[in-house]
Order: C-alpha cells, then structure tokens, then sequence
C-alpha cells in the first residue's frame, strides 16, 4: 500500500470513526473527561508502522506465494490489519477515574471497531460505483452502516463486537486476524443485502 | 503422550506434518490493489458512517 493510499485511508476511515465516534456525546461530557482523539500525523505514521508489522506477518504466515508482490491480500484482511494498529496506538485519551463512563474507558476499542468498517464501506462505496450507480446513490443515501439487529438482552450488535475487542485484549488473547476479517466480511455481505434487496430478480422459470 | 487417530501421531508431531504440506492449505490471494480502488476515489469521500447513535442510546452517562 503506497503512502498516499494509507493517507486516504487514515483521513476517510481513522479520522471519521473517530471525529462520529466523539459526537455520540454532548461536548460537555467530552471536556468533563477530556475525551480526546489524536489526529496527529505522529499518530497517523505509528499506526501506519503497526498496521504495516501487522500485514507483513499475516502475509508471511497465512497466504501461499508471500514473496511475490503480485499477489494482494483482500480489504477484510487489511481492515483487520488496520483494526490492530489503531488498538495498539491507542489513539483515544481521557482522565480515567471511577466515574468515568465505561464506554469511554473502551473508546480505544471502538475506534479501531469503527475505522475497520468504515475501510469496509468505503471500498463497497468504491466497487458500487464501478459496477452499479444506482447502488451506489443509495449507499451514499443511507448514511449509516446497517448492522444486524440483537435480541432483547443482548448488547447491539457494535456494542458487542466493541466489548469482545477489549475483553480478548484485557485478557491477553491473541488477536485473531483471520476471523475478525471474517466479521467483516459479513458486516459487507449484511449491508449488500440491505441495499441490493429491492433488486428485481428475474423468475426462475425464465432463466433455465 | 496420548496418541490421536492420525496414524497414531501426537497433535504436535501432527502440527509439524503439517508444516511439511502448508501449500495445500495457505489462502489464496488475488485481489485489487488498493491503491488503484482508492486511486479511483480520489474525487470522493466517504459518505457512510460506522457510527449508529443509537445503539449508544441506552448507555447510561
């Protein structure tokens, strides 16, 4: 991935989780805790040697004919290597004390979770527009991620992915590139079906 | 040692055989270039958020 690539990538995906991610919350709250998100470029080049550490081992160890350059991982295994940096740089900083609401405390979390599949949309944004406009005008129209609805009990699903970031983490569980490429896949595929449902799909009987 | 069915490998010596054949098992990798996708994203921005406020809303602050 050239330089310039990964500058997108950190503008559109990183920097939006994390500027969306700062707005759940009125500014009030935010300058109680000094919730902050750096957007350094110093920030930026330490994720970018994290997700390049990241990416060189998961080639290394997983993927048939690593040496030849030709040869590209997908954007899920990139997402997932791009979610890892962002955890690792810990972006997010805040005063930590008792009162501090949990959800800030796993904020580190949250935005690796929401840069991960803002890399996701962007490139379906970007495959919807070489193949199909109309799809691509809804996406943009939708403006928000569609995730699958949880049961009453259960966490949203976000929450839950963005809990389950910080309890293998706190727990010292080894990051697990393979399948969180794998959730992503699947947060893809979900939003494909939402925006690709109300596609006519010619009759059986008219196509054998 | 306890023995498993593969020929009566332990699970480690099984996980060295293994090692022996991980061309049979490596994922395959053929995908875009990502500086191509985003190159031909250069006039446009992300216009999706990751962020749903909702699911925020029952979190008490």
């Amino acid at each position: 991935m050239k330089t310039e690539t990964f500058n997108v990538i950190w503008t559109e995906c990183f920097e939006k989780a994390g500027i969306d991610l700062l707005n759940v919350f009125p500014e009030q709250l935010r300058e109680k805790y000094k919730w902050r998100c750096d957007f350094s470029d110093k920030k930026r080049d330490e994720v970018l040697d994290n997700y390049t550490q990241n990416r060189n081992s998961l080639r290394k160890n997983f993927f048939y004919g690593q040496d030849n350059p030709e040869k590209l991982i997908d954007i899920h295994k990139i997402g997932a290597c791009f979610e890892k940096a962002v955890i690792d740089a810990a972006p997010m900083s805040f005063i930590a004390d008792e009162k501090t609401p949990w959800i800030i405390n796993v904020s580190n979390y949250a935005a690796a979770f929401y840069s991960s599949v803002n890399m996701i949309s962007f490139f379906l944004l970007a495959y919807y527009r070489k193949v199909n406009m109309d799809y691509y005008n809804k996406y943009k129209e939708q403006k928000i991620v569609s995730y699958p609805a949880t049961t009453i009990g259960h966490d949203p699903y976000t929450i839950g992915r963005i809990k389950a970031l910080a309890l293998d983490d706190i727990m010292e569980v080894d990051f697990d590139y393979l399948s969180y490429a794998d959730m992503l896949f699947w947060i893809e595929h979900y939003n494909r079906q939402v925006i690709e449902s109300s596609v006519f799909v010619k009759p059986m009987e008219s196509r054998i | 040692m306890k023995r498993s069915k593969i020929s009566g490998m332990t699970i480690e010596e099984y996980r060295s055989w293994m090692k022996q054949r991980m061309d049979d098992i490596y994922l395959k990798n053929e995908s875009d270039s990502v500086d191509d996708i985003v190159e031909n994203m250069a006039d446009t921005k992300l216009y999706v958020s990751s962020v749903d406020k909702s699911d925020f809303s029952g979190i008490a602050i």
